[in-house]
């Protein structure tokens, strides 16, 4: 969720090769593509430390060829993976097939390094699943459940990592839900939150599981993965995990559907008129009969919109905490330096209207 | 004075068809198993034959019987349908547009008093929207014995299908008499939300389908406050016969169980545009639900759109 934005700083930052893993599908892009993606200048500095490479991490050997792997191995002395599917209904063993074998492939590319140093790996906050309460970084393993098979594959993906963690040292960083650019509103990466305004915005979001005052944790991409490039390339520590999130100035439930709702009206005054009301805040059982009964009537419209929102919405019944005290030790303004959800929020929604969800550059 | 519903009366046409029927007929858009895991059984069908008995007719002369012809002020036809009163407009003659159904209720009636009038496109909430206008005349009125008759009729035309949003759709007709000095259903408080961007439903049906539930919390959350009561001063919740699990699912947002909804005519009737709550009070008496000073309150969605709340006191 925050791959290209940490890559762009790695590129900016460091005088080093940078070798970017590209899923092979499709057609090779040119550098210059890459570089604008990433929202770097079409520099020659760049342009000569940062290596494509193609590949597809759900196969051994990431499916390069035997010179490219060996390349790699040669040469790549610091890894960040950050490859996954963020998509939450995926069925579980297309999810692990993405999230725990791409990661297991990865892994055992870094333990082919000979000159392997160090590895990061991009996790979520909501490994802890179902759980509720404070939930401590050093805090893994649980048998409370998943809400969704994103959670579920990440979680097993951390295990995983486990049996690696003689081989090389091992950061993990467990991200909160990343919403947008603080400075731009920019998004990189559409995901449920955006889809759920969408739905407002849409006049189709009717009920929402969860109570009123459930802290919804969302955080900018940028502060996001200025803090990982900090944690990994400034401070690294092995063997420690980190939560990314924003904490106690999160909008609760109930705010962020009244701020969603302002700010679809500052964005765009022609909807305010339509006054779609705000969705109601349900128990988890009324969220269900009523997508039963949706799934039931086969409305494809509502269907579609309920699925959209199904797979994430049931997080909001399990209200939690995320300790942070490796992260302060580490970067003890990380809270001082911490955008705002409430002072940036409406540019994020300003940037899902302007580009119709991202169907629109 | 106390204002309220003093008698009450309805008609359902004498044929009946199953859902199973409806379905082989093609005359619902959902499978006829859907719609009965929604609830639904039967749909009664006004046939047009000469033998057909007039329900808006009976159904009001049973409520007018017996009055003083003198003391009925009004009469307020209501028809959530728009065919209802456009009928035939194709005439060659102008003076046949003038055939007006409300004044040859009026007659057939003979309440020569009454100031008759016609009113619409209200979907299902026009009833209750007519006994709120009646009630605020009756108290602005120094009349002392003084009556409002408002009748709704909703007839389908032939052809349209027996199912609207997942709901099936019955012909019905039915009357209330509102009194000054009523000794039952004494009327509380009637609120109304409205939201005039849906007017026009299907371009707007998923946009409907899914505010329902939010605005309907509102509209009683609202209603109740507006009433000074809480919702566990109510004894019935009388309901629009729309699908039985919209009422699981409002009763869950609501907290109210379920036995406080008066269901049972979802499957025997099914949905009738604006007739619903007169039938089901109507059953509720016969079947000796209501206790004097029970607390009742009647909702319903309209199309247009409204979310309307009429609560009386039995």
């Amino acid at each position: 969720m925050v791959g290209r934005e940490i890559s762009s700083l790695l590129v900016q930052n460091i005088e080093a090769d940078i070798y970017l893993l590209i899923h092979e599908q499709g057609s090779s892009p040119d550098k210059e593509k890459i570089l604008s993606v990433l929202s770097l200048p079409d520099k020659k500095e760049f342009r000569e430390r940062l290596k494509i490479v193609k590949g597809d991490v759900t196969k051994p050997k990431l499916g390069m060829e035997k010179g490219d792997y060996q390349g790699l191995t040669d040469n790549v002395t610091h890894i960040i993976h950050a490859a996954a599917s963020t998509r939450f209904d995926l069925p579980i063993e297309e999810a692990r097939k993405i999230n725990v074998i791409g990661t297991k492939n990865v892994a055992l590319l870094a333990k082919n390094c000979s000159r392997i140093r160090q590895f990061g790996f991009l996790s979520t906050a909501y490994i802890s699943g179902k759980r509720t309460g404070e939930i401590k970084e050093k805090e893994l393993e649980h048998t409370a459940g998943f809400v969704n098979t994103y959670e579920q594959s990440k979680y097993e993906a951390e295990i995983l990592l486990k049996d690696f963690s003689n081989d090389f040292p091992i950061s993990i960083y467990r991200l909160s839900t990343v919403f947008g650019d603080s400075k731009t509103g920019k998004v990189s990466h559409f995901i449920a939150p955006h889809q759920a305004v969408r739905m407002m915005y849409l006049g189709l979001a009717s009920m929402l599981p969860g109570t009123p005052d459930y802290s919804v944790d969302l955080i900018s991409s940028n502060y996001t993965a200025s803090t990982v490039f900090n944690l990994y390339w400034k401070n690294f520590k092995p063997n420690q995990t980190f939560h990314i999130t924003h904490g106690k100035r999160s909008f609760t439930l109930k705010e962020i559907i009244d701020e969603s709702y302002k700010q679809l009206a500052v964005a765009d005054p022609e909807w305010s008129l339509r006054n779609y009301p705000k969705p109601a805040i349900v128990s988890g059982d009324v969220f269900d009969l009523f997508m039963n009964s949706v799934t039931a009537a086969n409305n494809p419209i509502l269907q579609k919109t309920l699925n959209a929102l199904n797979h994430f919405a049931h997080q909001l019944l399990y209200p939690k905490r995320f300790d942070r005290s490796n992260l302060i030790a580490v970067l003890p303004n990380y809270e001082k330096n911490l955008p705002s959800i409430q002072e940036y929020y409406g540019k994020v929604i300003q940037y899902c209207i302007k580009t119709k969800w991202g169907k629109i550059q | 004075m106390s204002i309220g519903i003093a008698r009450l009366a309805y008609r359902l046409p004498t044929h009946k068809r199953s859902i199973d029927q409806l379905e082989k007929e093609g005359r619902i858009n959902s499978p006829a198993s859907l719609l009965s895991d929604f609830g639904f059984k039967n749909c009664y069908i006004q046939e047009k034959t000469a033998k057909s008995p007039d329900l808006l007719l009976e159904s009001a002369k049973e409520v007018a019987s017996g009055i003083e012809r003198d003391s009925a002020s009004r009469i307020f036809l209501y028809s959530g349908i728009n065919s209802y009163f456009e009928k035939d407009n194709n005439k060659e003659n102008a003076l046949e547009l003038f055939q007006y159904p409300v004044a040859k209720l009026r007659h057939a009636l003979e309440l020569p008093k009454a100031n008759s009038l016609a009113i619409s496109q209200q979907g299902c909430s026009g009833l209750l929207s007519a006994i709120d206008i009646a009630y605020h005349l009756l108290k602005s009125s120094h009349e002392e014995n003084e009556s409002i008759l408002c009748a709704t009729v909703d007839v389908l035309t032939t052809g349209t299908k027996r199912e609207i949003m997942y709901n099936v759709m019955s012909d019905a007709a039915a009357s209330v008499l509102i009194t000054k000095n009523s000794d039952k259903n004494r009327i509380v408080y009637f609120h109304q939300q409205i939201l005039p961007y849906y007017w026009d439903t299907p371009l707007h049906e998923n946009e409907l389908l899914a505010s329902y539930f939010p605005m309907a919390q509102r509209a009683i959350e609202s209603a109740l406050w507006g009433a000074g009561l809480k919702i566990s001063d109510i004894k019935w919740f009388v309901p629009h016969n729309v699908s039985l699990r919209s009422w699981e699912i409002l009763a869950k947002l609501l907290h109210i169980p379920m036995e406080r909804i008066w269901t049972n005519n979802i499957a025997r009737v099914g949905h009738t545009v604006s007739s619903d709550h007169i039938i089901n009070l109507v059953d509720m008496e016969q079947e000796d639900a209501l206790k004097k000073g029970d607390y009742l309150l009647l909702f319903t969605f309209g199309f247009g759109a409204s979310w309307s709340c009429l609560i009386l006191q039995h």
